[in-house]
């Protein structure tokens, strides 16, 4: 009965959210989501079970790693059950994160269902393949800042340049912007490390030179056209 | 060399919950009329209907749910605009046909003619929407604004058909966004035509590579496109290669289509010369005439499609069963690997096209100080998914005899 109640009161949520959700067109608001993306502490709680997980323990004995989650994806048949009517509760969801040791350059990724938080699959993948985030680009724009090459060639820009994440829709004259950086040549450390590129946006349009930024290593290089 | 990355379990609790998800896949089956609007409303809160002509009775009809994805986890869950369930009628009498469940750009790839670099424009950084407003989306020319990221228009597109007896005008939906991915903009546009066809097309903008402005470069779009027709089931979707052969040495002249049943997750090159189309039907969803009602996944090739070093980039077109945990196109070779069955199933189709960029003098200019001055207007690749027996006759022609 309890757990019918929930079932009950949860759909009616559901509904309720649904219809308070702003759908008129021309009026440019956020646009709502399925599931609801998750707050502070359903994030957290994710977090400690994907810390509390023996072969992220394993993997990452001494601590240092870096977690990314996903938003919530709803399971596709529980969807559709519950659209054709043949399941009354709502779809459970699932987040997927990755959990990355920049220093040891070490990933895994984890798939936790919301429901509990319980751990579905842990997998290995490859470091470089995981998304670089706005820690990467700060950190890679501390790099570059004591490359002396850089120093020169942003002489006359000096102190004017901030980092800025694509996802910012800040105002930003002049931005530090970050390219991710592959490679796959044999010889081409950027095969295995972390790379970053960055550039330089001005209000005139980008400086004609890329730095570019070994995050694994902590080596910077400026490049630019030849001749 | 880049590896695929070749999934596997680090505990035995992977297996457990692997088989959790999978057993719940697929689903029971998904058709307008069972679908109750409530619900709909509620795991789908952006949704419209959009019926063709605009004006006077409605003939054909879409159903579309859309989101946005703007996380922080490219790779498993790619961020921009999202299409789906899209549901379609194809006349006021008849009932709504699920036709997609989840259509979204996989990841951008963008390597450079020097070997490196070699971008990821999507999933790399998690590049997310930008913002639009009223310049990029007026309604003179039917747009509205339908988030701080995503645009509607809907409008004239051209002639529909034309013949001895008249002529008659199409109409279409088109939702765009744009990934802001740095120095480049990647619009993800899809089109919803009057008469069921579906386009997606990626159009690229921005500032060439500073430092390298001059350097030749591809543009290649993934598209991951979970596809479920179906009227009854979405469970036992089947997919085929549909060729046109031909052998120019042939003194009649002759040729042939072939279609050729996809039973097994591979990826397979389009043949420039032989039409190749990929067939999705349902064996339970057939038109009035009794023919079997299918969409065909077909390039719309600007230029040309270029293939790369990386195994993922080296096939046009691939098909995998679903899985809710595939998502990332660079692992699709992980995907295929032991050929999972695709028969009769839920499966998903990718997509991968191509634009070549050979900067020109058009894209910009140095000025005095060496700084690179204009932009590079857009250049665009895609796909149709075109109605195949889905209509009973010509649609938006005469009423079918």
């Amino acid at each position: 009965m309890k757990s019918r109640r929930c079932t009950l009161v949860s759909w009616l949520c559901l509904t309720a959210f649904a219809l308070s959700s702003p759908k008129a067109e021309g009026q440019p608001t956020s646009p709502s989501a399925f599931p609801p993306s998750l707050d502070a502490e359903q994030r957290a709680g994710i977090e400690r079970v994907i810390l509390a997980n023996p072969d992220i323990r394993t993997a990452f004995p001494d601590g240092r790693l870096r977690v990314i989650i996903s938003q919530p994806e709803p399971v596709k048949s529980e969807s559709q059950a519950f659209l054709t009517g043949q399941r009354v509760e709502p779809p459970s969801s699932y987040v997927t994160a990755l959990v990355l040791d920049p220093a040891r350059n070490v990933a895994r990724r984890i798939t936790v269902s919301q429901q509990g938080n319980r751990v579905l699959s842990v997998q290995p993948v490859e470091p470089n393949t995981v998304p670089f985030g706005e820690e990467d680009l700060i950190a890679a724009w501390g790099l570059a800042q004591r490359n002396a090459e850089l120093q020169r060639s942003l002489t006359g820009y000096a102190g004017r340049f901030r980092p800025l994440s694509p996802a910012s829709e800040a105002v930003e004259p002049f931005a530090v912007e970050p390219l991710p950086l592959r490679s796959i040549g044999p010889k081409d450390l950027c095969t295995r490390d972390r790379c970053l590129d960055l550039i330089f946006r001005t209000p005139d349009g980008y400086l004609p030179l890329r730095a570019h930024v070994n995050l694994t290593r902590g080596t910077v290089t400026v490049a630019r056209r030849q001749g | 060399m880049q590896m695929p990355i070749l999934p596997f379990c680090v505990c035995s609790l992977c297996l457990v919950s692997a088989a959790e998800i999978a057993r719940a896949q697929p689903g029971p089956s998904v058709t307008f009329e069972q679908v109750d609007l409530g619900r709909l409303a509620a795991v789908c809160p952006n949704q419209f209907e959009q019926s063709f002509p605009t004006t006077g009775p409605a003939q054909t009809t879409w159903r579309i749910c859309w989101h946005e994805v703007s996380g922080e986890h490219s790779l498993t869950d790619p961020n921009g605009l999202v299409i789906g369930p899209v549901y379609f009628r194809k006349s006021p009498g008849a009932s709504f046909v699920s036709v997609l469940w989840d259509m979204r750009v996989s990841d951008y790839f963008v390597p450079y003619h020097a070997g490196s670099p070699r971008f990821y424009d999507l999933s790399g950084f998690n590049f997310k929407l930008t913002a639009i407003n009223t310049d990029d989306c007026p309604a003179s020319v039917g747009g509205a604004v339908l988030s701080p990221h995503v645009c509607k228009e809907v409008h004239d597109r051209g002639l529909m058909w034309k013949d001895f007896g008249g002529v008659r005008r199409g109409e279409e939906l088109v939702l765009w966004g744009a990934i802001n991915a740095a120095n480049y903009r990647y619009v993800q546009e899809y089109t919803f035509r009057d008469d069921g066809t579906i386009i997606g097309r990626m159009g690229a903008t921005g500032q060439n590579l500073p430092g390298d402005e001059l350097e030749p470069h591809a543009h290649n779009a993934i598209w991951r496109i979970d596809i479920d027709l179906g009227a009854t089931s979405n469970s036992n979707n089947n997919a085929a290669l549909v060729r046109h052969i031909e052998n120019i040495e042939d003194p009649d002249g002759k040729a042939s289509d072939t279609e050729v049943t996809i039973t097994k997750a591979s990826g397979m090159s389009w043949g420039v010369r032989t039409h190749d189309a990929l067939s999705v039907s349902n064996a339970a969803l057939k038109n009035a005439r009794n023919d079997l009602s299918e969409y065909r996944l077909e390039p719309l090739v600007i230029g040309g499609l270029t293939r790369h070093r990386e195994p993922f980039s080296q096939n046009e077109y691939w098909i995998t069963p679903f899985s809710p945990a595939q998502f990332a196109a660079r692992e699709l070779p992980s995907y295929v690997a032991g050929q999972p069955s695709v028969a009769n199933t839920d499966i998903v189709l990718w997509y991968k096209g191509s634009l070549h960029h050979h900067p020109r003098d058009e894209d910009g200019v140095y000025n005095s100080s060496h700084m690179w001055i204009g932009t590079a207007h857009l250049m665009w690749t895609g796909f149709a998914l075109v109605p195949h027996n889905v209509f009973d006759c010509s649609p938006f022609y005469r009423t079918c005899p």
